[in-house]
Protein backbone atom coordinates (compact mmCIF):
# COMPACT_ATOMS: atom_id res chain seq x y z
CA UNK A 1 0.00 0.00 0.00
CA UNK A 2 1.24 3.11 -1.10
CA UNK A 3 2.92 5.41 1.62
CA UNK A 4 3.43 2.15 4.17
CA UNK A 5 6.35 1.31 5.51
CA UNK A 6 7.46 -2.49 5.39
CA UNK A 7 10.34 -4.50 7.48
CA UNK A 8 10.79 -7.96 6.29
CA UNK A 9 13.65 -10.36 7.77
CA UNK A 10 14.70 -13.86 6.31
CA UNK A 11 18.52 -15.08 6.46
CA UNK A 12 17.27 -16.96 3.74
CA UNK A 13 18.48 -14.67 0.21
CA UNK A 14 15.97 -16.03 -1.87
CA UNK A 15 13.03 -15.20 0.30
CA UNK A 16 14.03 -11.67 0.97
CA UNK A 17 14.34 -11.30 -2.89
CA UNK A 18 10.94 -12.80 -3.21
CA UNK A 19 9.27 -10.99 -0.41
CA UNK A 20 10.98 -7.44 -1.41
CA UNK A 21 9.89 -7.33 -5.29
CA UNK A 22 6.17 -9.12 -4.25
CA UNK A 23 5.70 -6.06 -1.61
CA UNK A 24 7.10 -3.02 -3.50
CA UNK A 25 5.14 -4.13 -5.84
CA UNK A 26 1.90 -3.22 -3.92
CA UNK A 27 3.53 0.07 -3.46
CA UNK A 28 5.45 -0.23 0.39
CA UNK A 29 8.80 0.68 1.13
CA UNK A 30 10.02 -2.15 1.91
CA UNK A 31 13.76 -3.01 3.66
CA UNK A 32 14.40 -6.39 4.21
CA UNK A 33 17.13 -7.57 6.97
CA UNK A 34 19.72 -10.51 6.62
CA UNK A 35 20.17 -11.45 10.24
CA UNK A 36 18.75 -10.52 13.69
CA UNK A 37 21.10 -8.08 14.27
CA UNK A 38 20.22 -5.54 11.35
CA UNK A 39 16.61 -6.70 12.36
CA UNK A 40 17.10 -5.56 15.63
CA UNK A 41 18.81 -2.49 14.89
CA UNK A 42 16.02 -1.61 11.84
CA UNK A 43 13.15 -2.62 14.36
CA UNK A 44 14.43 0.19 16.86
CA UNK A 45 15.99 2.46 14.54
CA UNK A 46 12.96 3.65 12.40
CA UNK A 47 8.83 3.90 12.34
CA UNK A 48 7.39 0.36 10.26
CA UNK A 49 3.24 -0.23 9.78
CA UNK A 50 4.18 -3.74 9.19
CA UNK A 51 7.20 -6.29 9.83
CA UNK A 52 7.18 -9.24 8.16
CA UNK A 53 9.80 -11.50 10.33
CA UNK A 54 11.34 -15.07 9.86
CA UNK A 55 10.41 -16.85 13.15
CA UNK A 56 12.86 -19.96 12.52
CA UNK A 57 15.59 -20.54 15.67
CA UNK A 58 17.79 -18.76 16.63
CA UNK A 59 15.20 -16.34 16.70
CA UNK A 60 11.66 -18.38 17.75
CA UNK A 61 14.20 -19.94 20.78
CA UNK A 62 15.80 -16.83 22.32
CA UNK A 63 13.55 -15.61 25.01
CA UNK A 64 15.13 -11.85 24.83
CA UNK A 65 13.28 -11.97 21.48
CA UNK A 66 10.22 -13.45 22.62
CA UNK A 67 10.21 -10.93 25.56
CA UNK A 68 10.42 -8.02 22.57
CA UNK A 69 7.64 -9.48 20.26
CA UNK A 70 5.40 -10.09 23.79
CA UNK A 71 5.31 -6.41 23.93
CA UNK A 72 5.14 -5.41 20.30
CA UNK A 73 2.52 -3.36 20.79
CA UNK A 74 3.64 -1.33 23.17
CA UNK A 75 6.99 -0.69 21.91
CA UNK A 76 5.95 -0.54 18.38
CA UNK A 77 2.76 1.36 18.35
CA UNK A 78 0.49 1.30 15.33
CA UNK A 79 3.02 -1.62 13.79
CA UNK A 80 1.40 -5.18 12.62
CA UNK A 81 3.42 -8.76 12.91
CA UNK A 82 3.60 -10.90 10.77
CA UNK A 83 5.39 -13.99 11.30
CA UNK A 84 6.79 -17.08 8.83
CA UNK A 85 8.61 -19.91 9.57
CA UNK A 86 9.75 -23.25 8.72
CA UNK A 87 8.72 -25.46 11.67
CA UNK A 88 5.76 -28.42 11.27
CA UNK A 89 2.77 -27.34 12.46
CA UNK A 90 3.19 -29.20 14.85
CA UNK A 91 5.86 -27.43 16.47
CA UNK A 92 4.47 -23.93 15.66
CA UNK A 93 0.60 -24.77 17.81
CA UNK A 94 1.85 -25.13 21.09
CA UNK A 95 3.48 -21.72 20.59
CA UNK A 96 0.24 -20.05 19.73
CA UNK A 97 -0.84 -20.70 22.91
CA UNK A 98 1.77 -19.13 25.05
CA UNK A 99 2.88 -16.60 22.81
CA UNK A 100 -0.55 -14.15 21.75
CA UNK A 101 1.79 -12.68 19.11
CA UNK A 102 2.48 -15.51 16.93
CA UNK A 103 -1.27 -14.40 15.39
CA UNK A 104 -0.53 -14.13 11.87
CA UNK A 105 2.10 -17.19 11.12
CA UNK A 106 3.09 -17.97 7.10
CA UNK A 107 3.82 -21.33 6.50
CA UNK A 108 7.45 -21.43 4.86
CA UNK A 109 7.09 -25.04 2.44
CA UNK A 110 10.11 -26.12 0.25
CA UNK A 111 9.50 -22.97 -1.90
CA UNK A 112 10.98 -19.52 -0.29
CA UNK A 113 7.67 -18.08 0.02
CA UNK A 114 4.18 -17.39 -1.64
CA UNK A 115 4.16 -13.94 -3.05
CA UNK A 116 0.77 -13.99 -3.11
CA UNK A 117 -0.28 -14.73 0.41
CA UNK A 118 2.71 -12.33 1.38
CA UNK A 119 0.79 -9.69 -0.61
CA UNK A 120 -2.70 -10.41 0.80
CA UNK A 121 -1.36 -10.93 4.02
CA UNK A 122 0.01 -7.25 4.10
CA UNK A 123 -2.43 -5.78 2.30
CA UNK A 124 -5.16 -6.94 4.50
CA UNK A 125 -3.50 -5.47 7.93
CA UNK A 126 -2.43 -2.24 6.27
CA UNK A 127 -5.79 -1.30 4.70
CA UNK A 128 -7.49 -3.19 7.85
CA UNK A 129 -9.69 -4.15 4.97
CA UNK A 130 -10.18 -8.04 6.00
CA UNK A 131 -13.52 -9.64 4.84
CA UNK A 132 -13.71 -11.63 1.94
CA UNK A 133 -12.81 -15.03 0.57
CA UNK A 134 -11.81 -13.56 -2.87
CA UNK A 135 -9.23 -11.80 -1.43
CA UNK A 136 -7.31 -15.57 -1.77
CA UNK A 137 -8.33 -16.40 -5.48
CA UNK A 138 -7.76 -15.46 -9.00
CA UNK A 139 -9.69 -12.33 -9.96
CA UNK A 140 -13.15 -13.08 -11.67
CA UNK A 141 -14.02 -16.59 -9.72
CA UNK A 142 -17.44 -16.09 -8.13
CA UNK A 143 -17.96 -17.60 -4.97
CA UNK A 144 -21.41 -20.00 -3.92
CA UNK A 145 -23.30 -19.17 -1.21
CA UNK A 146 -25.28 -21.33 0.79
CA UNK A 147 -28.01 -19.66 3.65
CA UNK A 148 -27.16 -21.57 6.66
CA UNK A 149 -30.69 -21.32 8.36
CA UNK A 150 -31.32 -24.84 9.79
CA UNK A 151 -29.39 -27.63 11.52
CA UNK A 152 -31.90 -30.20 9.73
CA UNK A 153 -30.89 -28.97 6.53
CA UNK A 154 -27.12 -29.52 7.42
CA UNK A 155 -26.93 -32.29 4.44
CA UNK A 156 -28.51 -30.12 1.89
CA UNK A 157 -25.61 -27.53 2.43
CA UNK A 158 -22.63 -30.35 2.64
CA UNK A 159 -24.07 -32.00 -0.48
CA UNK A 160 -23.59 -28.58 -2.65
CA UNK A 161 -20.46 -27.91 -1.51
CA UNK A 162 -19.25 -31.83 -2.10
CA UNK A 163 -21.51 -31.78 -5.54
CA UNK A 164 -18.80 -28.44 -6.54
CA UNK A 165 -15.77 -30.38 -5.65
CA UNK A 166 -17.16 -33.63 -7.53
CA UNK A 167 -17.74 -31.64 -10.66
CA UNK A 168 -13.84 -30.14 -10.38
CA UNK A 169 -12.94 -33.52 -10.38
CA UNK A 170 -11.41 -33.85 -7.27
CA UNK A 171 -10.98 -37.38 -5.99
CA UNK A 172 -12.46 -39.12 -3.28
CA UNK A 173 -10.50 -38.08 -0.77
CA UNK A 174 -10.27 -34.44 -1.28
CA UNK A 175 -14.05 -34.27 -1.59
CA UNK A 176 -13.65 -36.09 1.63
CA UNK A 177 -11.88 -33.14 3.17
CA UNK A 178 -13.57 -30.23 1.76
CA UNK A 179 -17.20 -32.47 3.06
CA UNK A 180 -15.45 -32.43 6.67
CA UNK A 181 -14.35 -28.64 6.51
CA UNK A 182 -17.93 -27.66 5.58
CA UNK A 183 -19.61 -30.40 7.85
CA UNK A 184 -17.72 -28.85 10.72
CA UNK A 185 -18.09 -24.84 9.48
CA UNK A 186 -22.02 -25.48 9.24
CA UNK A 187 -22.47 -26.91 12.76
CA UNK A 188 -19.88 -23.67 14.31
CA UNK A 189 -22.28 -21.54 12.79
CA UNK A 190 -25.49 -22.73 13.71
CA UNK A 191 -24.43 -24.18 17.31
CA UNK A 192 -21.48 -22.62 18.29
CA UNK A 193 -21.45 -18.72 16.60
CA UNK A 194 -24.93 -17.67 18.15
CA UNK A 195 -24.95 -15.34 20.86
CA UNK A 196 -27.44 -13.91 23.46
CA UNK A 197 -28.02 -10.42 23.69
CA UNK A 198 -25.40 -10.93 26.30
CA UNK A 199 -22.79 -12.50 24.53
CA UNK A 200 -23.34 -16.07 26.21
CA UNK A 201 -23.67 -18.64 23.53
CA UNK A 202 -27.06 -19.54 22.70
CA UNK A 203 -26.92 -23.16 21.32
CA UNK A 204 -23.62 -24.59 22.06
CA UNK A 205 -24.94 -26.69 24.83
CA UNK A 206 -27.46 -28.75 23.16
CA UNK A 207 -26.56 -31.66 21.79
CA UNK A 208 -26.08 -31.65 17.70
CA UNK A 209 -28.81 -34.16 17.68
CA UNK A 210 -31.38 -31.70 18.66
CA UNK A 211 -32.41 -29.88 15.72
CA UNK A 212 -31.72 -25.64 16.06
CA UNK A 213 -33.05 -23.45 13.71
CA UNK A 214 -31.55 -19.92 13.89
CA UNK A 215 -33.80 -16.25 13.35
CA UNK A 216 -33.29 -13.80 10.68
CA UNK A 217 -30.31 -12.07 12.92
CA UNK A 218 -28.47 -15.01 13.53
CA UNK A 219 -28.27 -16.48 10.04
CA UNK A 220 -25.23 -17.85 8.40
CA UNK A 221 -23.35 -17.81 5.16
CA UNK A 222 -21.60 -20.93 3.61
CA UNK A 223 -19.42 -19.98 0.52
CA UNK A 224 -17.35 -22.16 -1.52
CA UNK A 225 -14.94 -21.25 -4.87
CA UNK A 226 -12.09 -22.56 -6.90
CA UNK A 227 -9.29 -21.11 -8.90
CA UNK A 228 -7.35 -24.07 -10.13
CA UNK A 229 -5.14 -24.14 -7.69
CA UNK A 230 -6.66 -23.47 -4.27
CA UNK A 231 -10.49 -24.65 -3.41
CA UNK A 232 -11.79 -22.41 -0.59
CA UNK A 233 -14.92 -22.91 1.93
CA UNK A 234 -15.83 -19.89 4.23
CA UNK A 235 -18.27 -19.96 7.06
CA UNK A 236 -19.55 -16.13 7.99
CA UNK A 237 -21.78 -15.41 10.93
CA UNK A 238 -23.27 -12.25 12.43
CA UNK A 239 -21.65 -12.28 15.66
CA UNK A 240 -17.81 -12.11 16.21
CA UNK A 241 -17.47 -13.87 19.03
CA UNK A 242 -14.64 -16.59 18.01
CA UNK A 243 -11.54 -15.30 19.62
CA UNK A 244 -7.70 -16.19 19.21
CA UNK A 245 -7.00 -17.89 22.58
CA UNK A 246 -10.67 -20.38 21.68
CA UNK A 247 -9.17 -21.24 18.71
CA UNK A 248 -5.63 -21.86 19.60
CA UNK A 249 -6.51 -23.42 22.83
CA UNK A 250 -9.27 -26.22 21.00
CA UNK A 251 -6.15 -26.64 18.29
CA UNK A 252 -3.97 -27.36 20.82
CA UNK A 253 -6.50 -29.63 23.34
CA UNK A 254 -6.93 -31.95 20.02
CA UNK A 255 -2.74 -31.70 19.53
CA UNK A 256 -1.99 -34.65 21.82
CA UNK A 257 -3.74 -37.77 21.46
CA UNK A 258 -5.20 -38.82 24.86
CA UNK A 259 -8.29 -39.08 26.89
CA UNK A 260 -8.20 -34.90 27.04
CA UNK A 261 -9.27 -34.50 23.04
CA UNK A 262 -12.77 -34.76 23.50
CA UNK A 263 -14.36 -32.18 24.81
CA UNK A 264 -17.17 -32.76 27.32
CA UNK A 265 -18.28 -28.71 27.83
CA UNK A 266 -20.26 -28.44 25.18
CA UNK A 267 -23.02 -30.26 22.83
CA UNK A 268 -20.02 -31.08 20.21
CA UNK A 269 -17.15 -33.47 20.52
CA UNK A 270 -14.59 -30.32 20.50
CA UNK A 271 -12.39 -31.27 17.66
CA UNK A 272 -14.24 -30.00 14.84
CA UNK A 273 -12.26 -27.02 14.85
CA UNK A 274 -9.19 -29.53 14.75
CA UNK A 275 -10.59 -31.75 11.81
CA UNK A 276 -10.87 -28.37 10.19
CA UNK A 277 -7.34 -27.22 10.46
CA UNK A 278 -5.79 -31.12 9.69
CA UNK A 279 -8.21 -30.79 6.18
CA UNK A 280 -6.82 -27.67 4.96
CA UNK A 281 -3.36 -25.90 4.00
CA UNK A 282 -4.33 -22.23 4.92
CA UNK A 283 -6.21 -21.14 7.94
CA UNK A 284 -7.92 -17.56 7.96
CA UNK A 285 -10.13 -16.22 10.14
CA UNK A 286 -11.11 -12.83 10.41
CA UNK A 287 -12.94 -11.01 13.27
CA UNK A 288 -15.00 -7.58 13.94
CA UNK A 289 -15.43 -7.99 17.32
CA UNK A 290 -19.23 -8.55 18.09
CA UNK A 291 -19.98 -8.10 14.66
CA UNK A 292 -18.38 -10.35 12.48
CA UNK A 293 -16.88 -13.66 11.79
CA UNK A 294 -15.13 -15.00 8.74
CA UNK A 295 -13.28 -18.41 8.78
CA UNK A 296 -11.56 -19.19 5.66
CA UNK A 297 -9.77 -22.35 4.70
CA UNK A 298 -7.60 -22.67 1.72
CA UNK A 299 -7.27 -27.03 0.34
CA UNK A 300 -4.09 -26.87 -2.18
CA UNK A 301 -5.67 -28.95 -5.12
CA UNK A 302 -1.89 -28.78 -7.00
CA UNK A 303 -0.83 -31.53 -3.93
CA UNK A 304 -0.81 -35.13 -4.08
CA UNK A 305 -2.34 -36.02 -0.39
CA UNK A 306 1.39 -37.36 0.28
CA UNK A 307 2.48 -33.68 0.07
CA UNK A 308 -0.54 -32.42 1.30
CA UNK A 309 0.07 -34.14 5.07
CA UNK A 310 4.04 -33.09 4.73
CA UNK A 311 3.36 -29.30 4.28
CA UNK A 312 2.87 -26.82 6.91
CA UNK A 313 -0.33 -25.17 6.87
CA UNK A 314 -0.66 -21.53 7.61
CA UNK A 315 -2.71 -19.40 10.65
CA UNK A 316 -4.31 -16.08 10.33
CA UNK A 317 -6.24 -14.67 12.57
CA UNK A 318 -7.28 -10.89 11.76
CA UNK A 319 -9.00 -8.77 14.31
CA UNK A 320 -10.44 -5.53 13.27
CA UNK A 321 -8.49 -3.04 15.15
CA UNK A 322 -12.05 -0.71 15.20
CA UNK A 323 -14.90 -3.13 15.71
CA UNK A 324 -17.75 -2.51 13.60
CA UNK A 325 -15.58 -0.67 11.54
CA UNK A 326 -15.94 -1.33 7.38
CA UNK A 327 -16.24 -4.88 6.87
CA UNK B 1 -25.36 -34.52 -7.99
CA UNK B 2 -23.42 -36.96 -6.57
CA UNK B 3 -25.67 -39.44 -4.59
CA UNK B 4 -25.74 -38.68 -0.94
CA UNK B 5 -24.88 -42.06 1.25
CA UNK B 6 -26.82 -42.27 4.44
CA UNK B 7 -25.53 -44.09 7.26
CA UNK B 8 -26.25 -47.87 7.25
CA UNK B 9 -25.83 -50.19 9.48
CA UNK B 10 -26.52 -54.50 9.72
CA UNK B 11 -26.04 -56.57 11.79
CA UNK B 12 -25.88 -60.32 10.94
CA UNK B 13 -24.51 -63.87 12.42
CA UNK B 14 -22.15 -66.65 11.20
CA UNK B 15 -19.88 -69.00 12.81
CA UNK B 16 -20.76 -67.77 16.17
CA UNK B 17 -19.75 -64.65 15.33
CA UNK B 18 -22.56 -61.09 14.63
CA UNK B 19 -21.21 -59.36 11.65
CA UNK B 20 -21.74 -55.77 11.78
CA UNK B 21 -21.29 -54.07 8.82
CA UNK B 22 -21.21 -49.80 8.59
CA UNK B 23 -21.72 -48.18 5.93
CA UNK B 24 -22.11 -44.13 5.15
CA UNK B 25 -21.62 -41.25 7.28
CA UNK B 26 -21.11 -41.33 10.93
CA UNK B 27 -22.58 -37.98 12.33
CA UNK B 28 -25.40 -37.11 14.65
CA UNK B 29 -27.87 -39.02 12.36
CA UNK B 30 -26.29 -42.00 12.63
CA UNK B 31 -28.49 -44.79 15.53
CA UNK B 32 -25.57 -46.91 16.64
CA UNK B 33 -27.54 -48.69 18.92
CA UNK B 34 -27.92 -51.96 16.88
CA UNK B 35 -24.07 -51.86 18.17
CA UNK B 36 -24.34 -50.77 21.09
CA UNK B 37 -26.91 -54.23 21.71
CA UNK B 38 -24.47 -56.80 20.93
CA UNK B 39 -22.28 -58.19 23.58
CA UNK B 40 -23.10 -61.83 23.91
CA UNK B 41 -20.81 -63.00 20.98
CA UNK B 42 -17.52 -62.02 19.28
CA UNK B 43 -18.33 -59.04 17.23
CA UNK B 44 -16.45 -58.19 13.88
CA UNK B 45 -17.19 -54.95 12.25
CA UNK B 46 -16.74 -54.53 8.44
CA UNK B 47 -16.38 -50.37 7.99
CA UNK B 48 -15.28 -51.06 4.20
CA UNK B 49 -18.49 -48.21 3.36
CA UNK B 50 -18.28 -45.51 5.83
CA UNK B 51 -17.19 -42.54 3.95
CA UNK B 52 -16.59 -39.68 6.58
CA UNK B 53 -16.96 -39.61 10.41
CA UNK B 54 -17.45 -36.02 11.42
CA UNK B 55 -16.88 -34.53 14.94
CA UNK B 56 -19.78 -35.64 16.50
CA UNK B 57 -19.70 -38.66 14.81
CA UNK B 58 -15.97 -39.24 16.89
CA UNK B 59 -17.57 -38.96 19.90
CA UNK B 60 -21.02 -40.87 19.48
CA UNK B 61 -18.93 -43.63 17.62
CA UNK B 62 -16.46 -43.61 21.30
CA UNK B 63 -19.25 -43.35 23.39
CA UNK B 64 -20.94 -46.51 21.20
CA UNK B 65 -17.71 -49.15 21.24
CA UNK B 66 -16.63 -48.47 24.96
CA UNK B 67 -20.15 -50.00 25.68
CA UNK B 68 -19.26 -52.86 24.36
CA UNK B 69 -18.17 -54.97 27.45
CA UNK B 70 -14.58 -55.36 27.20
CA UNK B 71 -14.73 -59.43 27.45
CA UNK B 72 -16.20 -59.48 24.16
CA UNK B 73 -13.74 -59.84 21.36
CA UNK B 74 -14.27 -57.16 18.88
CA UNK B 75 -12.52 -57.10 15.56
CA UNK B 76 -12.52 -54.30 12.86
CA UNK B 77 -12.31 -55.12 9.08
CA UNK B 78 -11.67 -53.45 5.92
CA UNK B 79 -11.49 -50.51 7.45
CA UNK B 80 -11.42 -47.49 4.53
CA UNK B 81 -8.35 -44.17 4.94
CA UNK B 82 -11.36 -42.22 6.90
CA UNK B 83 -11.41 -44.92 9.85
CA UNK B 84 -7.65 -45.22 9.52
CA UNK B 85 -7.36 -41.41 10.17
CA UNK B 86 -9.87 -41.71 13.23
CA UNK B 87 -7.86 -44.09 14.91
CA UNK B 88 -4.52 -42.20 14.23
CA UNK B 89 -5.95 -39.17 15.57
CA UNK B 90 -8.08 -39.64 18.41
CA UNK B 91 -7.22 -41.94 21.50
CA UNK B 92 -9.79 -44.59 22.18
CA UNK B 93 -11.45 -45.04 18.94
CA UNK B 94 -11.40 -48.42 18.49
CA UNK B 95 -12.23 -49.12 22.40
CA UNK B 96 -10.80 -52.66 23.45
CA UNK B 97 -11.22 -53.56 19.37
CA UNK B 98 -8.46 -54.68 17.08
CA UNK B 99 -8.06 -53.19 13.72
CA UNK B 100 -7.45 -56.61 11.53
CA UNK B 101 -7.68 -55.28 7.73
CA UNK B 102 -7.62 -51.71 6.58
CA UNK B 103 -7.45 -49.97 3.12
CA UNK B 104 -4.75 -47.68 1.98
CA UNK B 105 -4.87 -45.20 -0.85
CA UNK B 106 -2.29 -46.56 -3.14
CA UNK B 107 -0.27 -45.01 -5.91
CA UNK B 108 1.92 -45.46 -8.63
CA UNK B 109 4.81 -43.06 -9.16
CA UNK B 110 5.22 -44.40 -12.69
CA UNK B 111 1.79 -44.95 -14.49
CA UNK B 112 -0.62 -42.91 -11.91
CA UNK B 113 -2.38 -45.74 -11.18
CA UNK B 114 -4.33 -45.02 -8.37
CA UNK B 115 -6.30 -47.48 -5.98
CA UNK B 116 -7.14 -48.46 -2.59
CA UNK B 117 -5.58 -51.60 -1.56
CA UNK B 118 -6.57 -54.47 1.24
CA UNK B 119 -4.22 -55.01 4.08
CA UNK B 120 -4.19 -56.92 7.34
CA UNK B 121 -2.35 -55.30 10.29
CA UNK B 122 -0.41 -58.46 10.96
CA UNK B 123 1.29 -58.36 7.94
CA UNK B 124 2.62 -54.95 8.19
CA UNK B 125 3.64 -56.00 11.62
CA UNK B 126 5.69 -58.47 10.09
CA UNK B 127 6.94 -56.38 7.62
CA UNK B 128 8.53 -54.13 9.91
CA UNK B 129 5.74 -51.70 10.38
CA UNK B 130 5.50 -51.02 6.70
CA UNK B 131 2.97 -52.18 4.05
CA UNK B 132 4.09 -54.89 1.93
CA UNK B 133 5.04 -54.77 -1.46
CA UNK B 134 2.38 -53.68 -3.47
CA UNK B 135 3.11 -54.13 -7.90
CA UNK B 136 1.26 -51.79 -9.29
CA UNK B 137 -1.75 -53.95 -11.80
CA UNK B 138 -1.21 -51.97 -14.52
CA UNK B 139 2.89 -51.68 -14.95
CA UNK B 140 3.90 -53.88 -12.26
CA UNK B 141 6.00 -51.25 -11.02
CA UNK B 142 6.09 -50.85 -7.16
CA UNK B 143 3.28 -48.69 -6.18
CA UNK B 144 3.70 -46.34 -2.85
CA UNK B 145 1.08 -45.57 -0.10
CA UNK B 146 -0.50 -41.58 -1.19
CA UNK B 147 -0.02 -40.41 2.34
CA UNK B 148 2.87 -40.52 5.08
CA UNK B 149 3.04 -43.85 5.51
CA UNK B 150 4.70 -43.87 9.37
CA UNK B 151 1.81 -41.70 10.34
CA UNK B 152 -0.77 -43.87 8.31
CA UNK B 153 0.26 -46.68 9.92
CA UNK B 154 0.78 -45.22 13.63
CA UNK B 155 -2.28 -48.00 14.76
CA UNK B 156 -0.09 -50.75 13.64
CA UNK B 157 2.68 -49.84 16.36
CA UNK B 158 0.41 -48.59 18.96
CA UNK B 159 -1.25 -51.83 18.41
CA UNK B 160 1.95 -53.76 19.22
Amino acid sequence: MRGKRVLFFDPDARARRVAERALAATGSAVVSAPDCEALLAAMDGERWDLMMVSYDPPLRDDPRWTARLENFDARYPGAKLVLHTTAPTEDTLPLLATRPFLRNVIAKNEEPLEPDELIITAEKLLRQDLFGLGKYLLWGVEPYRVEIRDSRHKLDYLQEVASYATALGCNERVVELVETVADELVTNAIYNAPRTEAGEPKYARRSRREPVELTDGEVGTLEFACDGDYIAIAQIDPFGALTQETVVSYLNRCLVKGPEQLSEASGGAGIGLYRVFQSLSKFVINVDPGHKTEVICLIDLRLSMKRFRQQAKSFHIFIHDEPGGPA
Amino acid sequence: MIPRTPFAIEVGHADGVDRVTIAGIIDENADLAPLVALGAHPIEVSMRGVRRINSFGVRAWIDAVRKIPSAVALTFVQCPPPVVDQCNMVAGFLGHGVLASFFAPMVCAECDEQLDQLFHTDACRANGGKLPPTPCPRCGRPMEVDDLEEQYLLFVRESR
